[in-house]
Order: C-alpha cells, then sequence, then structure tokens
C-alpha cells in the first residue's frame, strides 16, 4: 500500500495544532494530503491546471471544517478524498453545460515521468480517463480510490461511508462497466 | 444473493492477490470456473492501476496550494469568522458605554456630597468640568463657574465644622468683619499680615483662595488672588462703557486692554472680573475673527477716545499684568492702599461706574491712570 497513511505520523498532536491554525502544523497536514488529492483529481481529469485549482481549493475548503469535522489525520483524509469527488463532478458539470469537448482534448495531459513507457503510460491513462466518464459517480468514485490510491477495501469503505460488503458490489458493478467502456472504445 | 455476494469477495480476493503482485494468468488458473467471468473484470483493474502509476506530483503546484492554504489559514485567524462576532462586539461596546455613562452620572449624583478628600471627590470635580465644557451658552457657563464656587465654599464650610485639614480652594465676595477677620462665603480665612495689607484691598471682591482648611482655624491661606473669569463669544452690543458678549453684560474701561478691532458681530476673548450681580469688567479683549455685525463709529464709546489709536497700539501677546499683580502680594501692602484710596477720588471725577470699583481693582490695572 504505497499511499496509505505514514504509520509514525503525530496524529493527535499535529490536529491540535492545525485546530489552532498553527503554520507548522497547517503545512505538515498538507503535504501529509496533497500527494493523494492530487493524484486522485489527475486520475479523473486530464487538465493539469484544473487539477492544480482543484486540488488547491480542496484544501481552502478544508480550512472551513478542520475544528469542527476533521479530528484525526484519517478522517482528514477522508474529508478531503471526498470533497475532490465533489469538485471533480462540478467540474465535469460545468464543462458540460459549456458544451466542452472533453473527449478530444488530450493535448494537455498531466505530467507522466516513466522515462521508458512514457507514450504507453499516457494511452493507458487516456483509455482509462475516457472510459471512467461514463460511469456512475459512485462507481468513478471507488476506482479512483482503489486504483490511484491503491487504499484496501476497508479504507475505501471508510472513505466512502460505505460497508465492506457495499464497496464489494460497488467496485465489482466499477470494474464491469469500466470493462464494457474499454471494449466499447478499443477492442 | 449469497451466490453474488461470494462472486464480489472473490473478486475482491483477486484484486488484493493483483496488488500484491501476482501475476494474472496463476490468479485466474486457481478459479478455472469464474475465470472467464473474472478475466475482464480484472484486467480492467489493471488497467486501471497502470493508469494511475507513473504520475509525477509537480512540486511547484504543492508549493502554490500550500502557500494559498496557509495564506487562507492566516486571514481567517486574523479576520472575524461571521459579522455575528463583530455585532457581539457592538453591543459590547454600546453596553460598554451605556454602563460607563451610567457609571459616571450614577457615581456624579453619588459623589454629589463629597468633600475634599474623599474618595470619590474627584470625580465631583471632573463631572463639573465636564458640564462646564458641555455648556456652550457662555452666560449659563460663567453661572455655572460661580455655582462651583459656591460648592467649594460650602465643603470648605463642612470642613470646618467637621475639623478636618485638607487643601482647598475657595472663591467668593471677600468680607471683611468688624473684628479685622476675612472671609469667603463665611468660611474664615488665616491671614498673614502681609495678606491682610491685601485683603483690606480687595474686600468685596470676588477673590480666589488657595491653603490649608484647619477645622475650625479656617483656612490658612497661601495665595489670595483675584477670581478670573475667562470665556469667549460674539460681540452682540456696544453701549457707552457696556458692552454685550454672548449675552453676557460685560463692562469696559479706559484701562481695559483691547487687542485688534472691535466690532459688532465679533468673536472676542475676555478676561475679566466679577464686578456685581450683573456685570463683569473686562480686564482684556481679544478679538478673534468673525463677520463683520457693525459700522467702525460704534466702537470704543466707552474708552478714552473714539480715535482708533486706542486700538491699534495694542501689541497682540501681550501679558496680561493684572494676572500677576493679584498673585503676588507686594511686601509694601501701605503704598496700593494709598493709590487705591486717590484712583477712587480720581474716578468719582471720570466715571459714573469707577466709583462702584472695588478699589485695588483700579490700581491693579496697569494702564489706568488718575486723570
Amino acid at each position: 500500500m504505497a499511499y496509505s497513511l505514514t504509520p509514525d505520523m503525530d496524529v493527535d498532536g499535529l490536529l491540535a495544532r492545525a485546530h489552532q491554525f498553527d503554520p507548522q502544523a497547517l503545512s505538515q497536514l498538507h503535504d501529509q494530503l496533497y500527494p493523494q488529492v492530487y493524484r486522485y483529481v489527475s486520475y479523473r481529469l486530464d487538465d493539469p491546471q484544473a487539477c492544480e485549482d482543484i486540488s488547491s481549493e480542496v484544501f481552502l475548503r478544508l480550512l472551513d471544517v478542520l475544528k469542527k469535522k476533521v479530528q484525526t489525520v484519517q478522517s482528514a483524509r477522508a474529508w478531503v478524498l471526498g470533497t475532490a469527488n465533489h469538485l471533480v463532478m462540478d467540474y465535469y458539470r460545468n464543462k458540460y453545460r459549456r458544451k466542452v469537448d472533453k473527449l478530444e482534448n488530450h493535448d494537455n495531459l498531466p505530467d507522466y515521468h516513466s522515462p521508458e513507457g512514457e507514450t504507453e503510460s499516457k494511452l493507458i491513462h487516456q483509455e482509462v480517463h475516457d472510459a471512467m466518464l461514463n460511469l456512475t459517480d459512485d462507481q468513478q468514485h471507488v476506482i479512483a480510490l482503489r486504483f490511484s490510491q491503491e487504499l484496501s477495501l476497508e479504507e475505501t469503505a471508510q472513505m466512502m461511508g460505505k460497508t465492506v460488503n457495499a464497496v464489494k458490489v460497488l467496485q465489482y458493478r466499477a470494474l464491469a462497466a469500466l470493462r464494457r467502456q474499454l471494449d466499447r472504445r478499443y477492442m | 444473493m449469497a451466490q453474488h455476494l461470494e462472486t464480489y469477495s472473490l473478486l475482491e480476493n483477486c484484486l488484493a492477490r493483483l496488488n500484491a503482485g501476482e501475476d494474472l494468468e496463476s490468479i485466474l488458473a486457481q478459479y478455472p470456473q469464474q475465470a472467464a467471468q473474472l478475466r475482464p473484470l480484472l484486467t480492467a483493474a489493471l488497467k486501471a492501476r497502470q493508469s494511475g502509476r507513473p504520475l509525477r506530483i509537480p512540486a511547484s503546484a504543492q508549493i502554490d496550494s500550500r502557500t494559498r492554504f496557509l495564506a487562507e489559514a492566516q486571514r481567517r485567524q486574523r479576520q472575524p469568522k461571521s459579522f455575528f462576532p463583530r455585532l457581539n462586539f457592538v453591543g459590547a461596546l454600546v453596553t460598554a458605554l451605556i454602563l460607563l455613562f451610567a457609571g459616571v452620572f450614577g457615581t456624579g449624583f453619588a459623589s454629589a456630597d463629597t468633600v475634599p478628600g474623599e474618595t470619590l471627590y474627584p470625580v465631583k470635580r471632573v463631572v463639573e468640568q465636564a458640564q462646564l465644557a458641555l455648556t456652550t451658552d457662555q452666560s449659563t457657563r460663567l453661572d455655572l463657574e460661580e455655582e462651583f464656587d459656591r460648592r467649594r465654599v460650602a465643603e470648605a464650610e463642612e470642613l470646618e465644622q467637621k475639623g478636618l485639614t485638607e487643601s482647598v480652594r475657595v472663591a467668593g465676595p471677600l468680607e471683611e468683619s468688624d473684628d479685622e477677620t476675612w472671609s469667603v462665603g463665611g468660611v474664615k480665612l488665616k491671614l498673614t499680615s502681609e495678606q491682610a495689607v491685601l485683603a483690606r484691598t480687595l474686600t468685596g471682591s470676588y477673590i480666589e483662595v488657595n491653603g490649608q482648611i484647619r477645622g475650625e482655624e479656617g483656612i490658612e491661606v497661601e495665595s489670595l488672588e483675584l477670581r478670573l473669569f475667562t470665556f469667549s463669544g460674539t460681540l452682540e452690543a456696544i453701549q457707552d462703557t457696556e458692552w454685550t458678549v454672548s449675552g453676557v453684560k460685560v463692562l469696559v474701561m479706559e484701562s481695559t486692554q483691547i487687542t485688534g478691532k472691535p466690532k459688532v458681530g465679533k468673536r472676542v476673548d475676555l478676561t475679566t472680573l466679577r464686578y456685581d450681580e450683573d456685570y463683569f469688567l473686562a480686564l482684556t479683549i481679544r478679538v478673534t475673527g468673525g463677520s463683520n455685525g457693525g459700522k467702525p463709529e460704534e466702537t470704543d464709546k466707552g474708552g478714552k477716545n473714539t480715535d482708533d489709536p486706542v486700538i491699534t497700539d495694542i501689541i497682540d501677546d501681550v501679558p496680561v499684568p493684572t494676572i500677576e499683580l493679584t498673585r503676588t502680594p507686594e511686601p509694601e501692602k501701605s503704598e496700593p492702599t494709598h493709590v487705591s484710596e486717590e484712583t477712587k477720588e480720581s474716578d468719582s471725577g471720570s466715571d459714573d461706574k469707577g466709583t462702584e470699583l472695588p478699589e485695588l481693582i483700579e490700581t491693579l490695572l496697569p494702564t489706568k491712570t488718575p486723570d
């Protein structure tokens, strides 16, 4: 689990200081969570600028709820990823309204660095990203959580506020839907 | 349903093994019956995982985001989070003001009966000063000043009766009784022989005394001087020697120092003595400005002459000698007394009102010379 919580985090102390808006604590909290947020958002978007904007916006909104809703780093992570999901959905709804053809616009994909397989990686990302657009919000969310974050089933259930069994069913259907979309496009 | 749940759990099991690095084909080989169902799902899962893998987080984006995050946190910490704290603040301010006013006026009433030396006495004096400052009508203000003077005398009387020792300042008409004892408003004055000489010349004058009250012995006088009333107002009328400034009747003598050209409608600053119940006697009049309301001919009818030089020869910032003269009693007191008698005689010939002036007032005015 490459991107799961770092176990040595001073959970209680950090959050307590963050609640007081202690800059050191806030900075630490931000840097702990930012990669996960950015990774999640960029998994679902292929607009790097929008990725940065949404990721940043997630943290500004975190300030609203920090004292009230966020008592642990784990709950902070659940909150930022859930908010990222909502902001991504808002982004697509606004894009749809503006009738921008996002499907054909692949010029500005996020910066992938895989020297040997850069092109291949880009292609796979593009393929999956496009296929995912036809999934339901929950299906997109569960795939992004499980495959961009590599969260466990239990962690994903916690993030989504669902039972483990509900997530099992959801991911099954999400993968089935993704498979259909991939087949429809490339097979 | 149970079978379905089994399938979902099987998928999860396979996903976990994929994640752990196991090969897709070896996993599927273990579930030959479900392999056909699982394969498309697991290949989709592999693609989904590949899609997210090689991403590098742009450092600049993270730094920008952190900077915005911290700046916003700082901004929110500085500012009230909603309007309510501000409203509360305003409310608190209003409450504080109400309490303050209630406190001042409440304490003001409570302090009204205090005498020097008591805790609330300074409050009484501050309230009086505030009353004076808030009174714009000059006539009322002067009345207030005299009212406060009477309070000082009443306080001194109380201290006298209680046999207390306290620093006091009293002001009022100086009275002399038959046995050569002096008093202000009924409060006895203990005078040195030098002070007694000065006092004799000031009998009947509105004076100001500073000293220590020592019970029934009265006030041990440290200084004795004429009580000066200073005020500003608009020159409303000039009738002979009788001028009206913002409703206050002022007598102007030849010796009155006038700075500037007084005209009806102009603003003037005055230093005066209490002359009698109705009149103040002007020692200095300074024209400070204002619109012209009267004609030049009207001015200074009661002065030496109707000539302008009387007015124009006055230089700005001339010190008021009368104040200095009244402050320090001169060692040779017999001389002023004599002078004052001469002055009184000379005055009787020149001016009706002048004859009524207390003798020393005449002698204290430096420009006054016997005709």
